[in-house]
């Protein structure tokens, strides 16, 4: 019967302490509409420069050899299967040029064609030349979009240059994408991580709704009266879910008004929502067995939000280091925040369409680590507030 | 029941140190059933920590506590039904309304919804903050969040009541409304507590205990303590000139450390059953030395004179 009684007072608590709320809210909302503004109005075409020194050849069996353009030709048709265009091709006139918009990340590769280009084709074909003189693909290498550009413009220019110098290629690759088959833009990559980014917010609300009973005092009240620590963190437990299942839905809802479609069931969102919400609760108890005031959470507390923001890949993705192989999947590290089981989870569902199946070892590891750590969030709590000194 | 004889509180031998301060030493006294206990120190002398020594809140390096017999065991499951604990600090919800921090304390000790809601009711009434029910915790002025501290302490009719300086920042009037309230608990409720106030202690308490540096001085009742300690009257003067040079020799029958002694630059103050032939001495060496005499009185001794004659003058804090 204390369970209830204590739901009603922390509700009324969150209401009233509506900053706090309000900031918990719209955190979600607030990033996706701040990562459409950057990246959802993009393209998922890469910006393609070209420094075209190359001259047209003239055959004695057809018409003049001009590869540079036949294959600049190529890129300008190069289409992903919902038929949107790989590549936006543009000239530049210099190669200065050209870096000053890769390095202002107006574009994402620059491909410089020699002037021999054409020439040293033909004379391949002609064997009167051993070798091809090479393009130059120019990028900054830390740039995924230059990695992927380059990979679309090579793979192009191969078959094209190829062609030209009656080369036969050994095999033909085909691209089959998987998921829904329409080309995502960075943003749509995004709405999966920025649930659990809203998520996440919770651990300061939930962490504040214990810690605040410490730094006030009343937590000896309710040391003196019958409550076990259960019931208290079980009814602060029950109202964080539903300011996180709020923001999840507001976050949901915000990437939906601008356009992103998932293709997973609503409901496994939430149900992969909420116990991602109990996992983050959890740890916010170990954060609140830690900490003895307000002031101390929105400093030091600080610290584990950015672990799992950064950690759950909430923000960008990490390399995998396995921790161990279980069951057919790998373990990796950073798996052991809950928050990137959610992440991998939500990704799936969203993009891949997966199902509760496919999604079960995610919800099976949130499960076991959300027991994990509210086990040793309890037993901290009650080490370092309850207990008598 | 026999009042004078039923033990509600029995505390033997209790201590507690943080690091090298002994903040209790060895404390060992009972407290009657209905009895209200004024537990009295100066700061730091180590009140708050036997407090919460005995409501189990904190674990005693030595000694014991028990409540009607049963002893009580710090940190013990299912909280302490038979306590009621009004604290120093306030501690109230500061965003729950007057009312609905009532009723939820009542129903952390299991009282129902409608048990809950009555008990409020009768607190918010007693302690005048009927107006006031609708008012969140943290808009309260700073008596009234005391009036709170004390009735949230009363939603269970705890059989042992602790208020620890429950009358600090009230004023006349609310410390009125208190002292009746207080004394009206008296007849089922047994109260230990602590104040500053010794006017307000010798007003409400059956029986004082006075401690410092966590070691019991004198328990007994306040008529009691003052005829061991504070027999007879107080004379106080004051003159312009520095008292111990100018005065004090002069005058044959006072040394200035004996018992019942207390000096400043230019006041004594002398507790003493001996009043009535000291006081002459005193004037006629003023006189003789052509003293300018600024103030003369003599009245019955109280019990903050005998606290300070135990305690001393000296600042603690």
């Amino acid at each position: 019967m204390r369970i209830p009684a204590i739901f009603l007072k922390t509700f009324r608590e969150n209401i009233r302490e509506w900053k706090i709320l309000v900031l918990a809210l719209v955190f979600g909302p607030f990033f996706v509409y701040l990562m459409y503004f950057y990246y959802g109005a993009a393209s998922p075409s890469y910006n393609l420069i070209v420094l075209d020194k190359d001259q047209a050849v003239s055959r004695a069996d057809g018409p003049p050899l001009h590869v540079g353009k036949d294959v600049r030709e190529k890129w300008a048709e190069a289409k992903y299967p919902d038929g949107k265009a790989i590549f936006k091709v543009r000239s530049v006139d210099s190669r200065e040029e050209g870096r000053r918009l890769i390095e202002n990340r107006e574009a994402d590769l620059l491909v410089v064609f020699p002037p021999d280009f054409s020439r040293s084709i033909l004379g391949y074909r002609l064997r009167t030349e051993t070798a091809i003189s090479p393009l130059k693909n120019i990028g900054d290498p830390s740039s995924v979009r230059f990695m992927v550009a380059s990979s679309f413009a090579d793979y192009i220019s191969y078959a094209a240059v190829a062609a030209a110098a009656g080369i036969e290629l050994p095999e033909a690759v085909e691209f089959q994408g998987i998921g829904s088959g329409k080309s995502p833009s960075d943003f749509d990559l995004y709405v999966p991580a920025l649930l659990v980014l809203a998520i996440i917010m919770v651990l300061f609300t939930a962490a504040a709704s214990i810690i605040k009973e410490v730094d006030k005092g009343t937590i000896t009240r309710l040391v003196l009266s019958k409550l076990r620590p259960f019931d208290f963190l079980t009814a602060v437990s029950l109202n964080q879910v539903l300011i996180g299942i709020a923001a999840l839905v507001l976050t949901y809802a915000s990437a939906v008004s601008v356009g992103y479609r998932g293709r997973g069931s609503l409901l496994l969102i939430l149900l992969v929502g909420a116990l991602a919400l109990l996992s983050v609760i959890a740890i916010s108890v170990i954060v609140a067995a830690w900490m003895r005031t307000i002031f101390e959470l929105l400093t030091v507390g600080v610290f584990p939000f950015f672990i799992l923001m950064f950690f759950s890949e909430s923000m960008f993705a990490l390399p995998r280091i396995t921790l161990i192989p279980l069951g057919g999947h790998s373990l990796y590290v950073n798996d052991i925040l809950p928050t990137a089981l959610a992440v991998k989870a939500f990704n799936k569902i969203l993009n891949f369409g997966a199902g509760l199946g496919q999604v079960s070892f995610e919800i099976a590891g949130i499960a076991v680590l959300t027991v994990l750590y509210f086990a040793v969030g309890l037993w901290l709590f009650h080490r370092r507030h309850l207990r008598p000194r | 029941m026999d009042r004078s004889s039923a033990t509600a509180l029995q505390v033997s031998g209790l201590a507690k140190a943080y690091k090298d301060v002994r903040a209790v030493d060895g404390l060992s006294f009972e407290v009657r059933r209905g009895e209200i206990f004024g537990f009295l120190g100066p700061n730091g002398a180590g009140k708050t920590t036997t407090i919460k020594l005995m409501c189990g809140l904190l674990r005693p390096d030595a000694g014991t506590v028990s409540i009607n017999g049963s002893p009580v065991r710090p940190g013990g499951r299912g909280g302490l039904k038979t306590i009621g604990l009004s604290p120093q600090s306030i501690v109230i919800w500061e965003t729950l309304t007057c009312r609905e921090q009532l009723e939820f304390a009542g129903r952390m000790y299991d009282l129902s919804r409608t048990a809950a809601r009555d008990k409020a009711r009768e607190l918010l009434q007693a302690f005048g903050l009927q107006d006031k029910r609708d008012k969140l915790g943290k808009t309260l002025s700073g008596g009234m969040q005391r009036r709170l501290n004390i009735a949230l302490a009363l939603v269970h009719d705890p059989e042992i009541l602790f208020l620890d300086e429950p009358q600090a920042g009230l004023d006349p009037q609310s410390r009125v409304l208190v002292r009746d309230y207080i004394r009206g608990l008296a007849k089922k409720t047994t109260v230990v507590l602590t104040t500053h106030d010794m006017e307000e202690a010798e007003k409400l308490s059956d029986r004082v205990c006075i401690i410092d540096r966590g070691k019991l001085l004198v328990l007994d009742t306040v008529a009691g303590i003052k005829n061991r300690l504070g027999r007879g009257d107080v004379v106080e003067v004051e003159i312009a000139e520095d008292i111990r040079t100018s005065l004090l020799p002069f005058v044959p029958g006072l040394r200035p450390d004996a018992p019942g002694v207390s000096l400043t630059e230019h006041a004594l103050s002398l507790v003493s059953d001996e009043a009535g032939r000291i006081l002459p001495e005193i004037l006629q060496a003023v006189k003789a030395r052509g003293l300018a005499l600024e103030h003369v009185r003599v009245r019955a001794a109280t019990l903050e004179d005998v606290f300070i004659q135990l305690t001393g003058r000296g600042l603690r804090e």
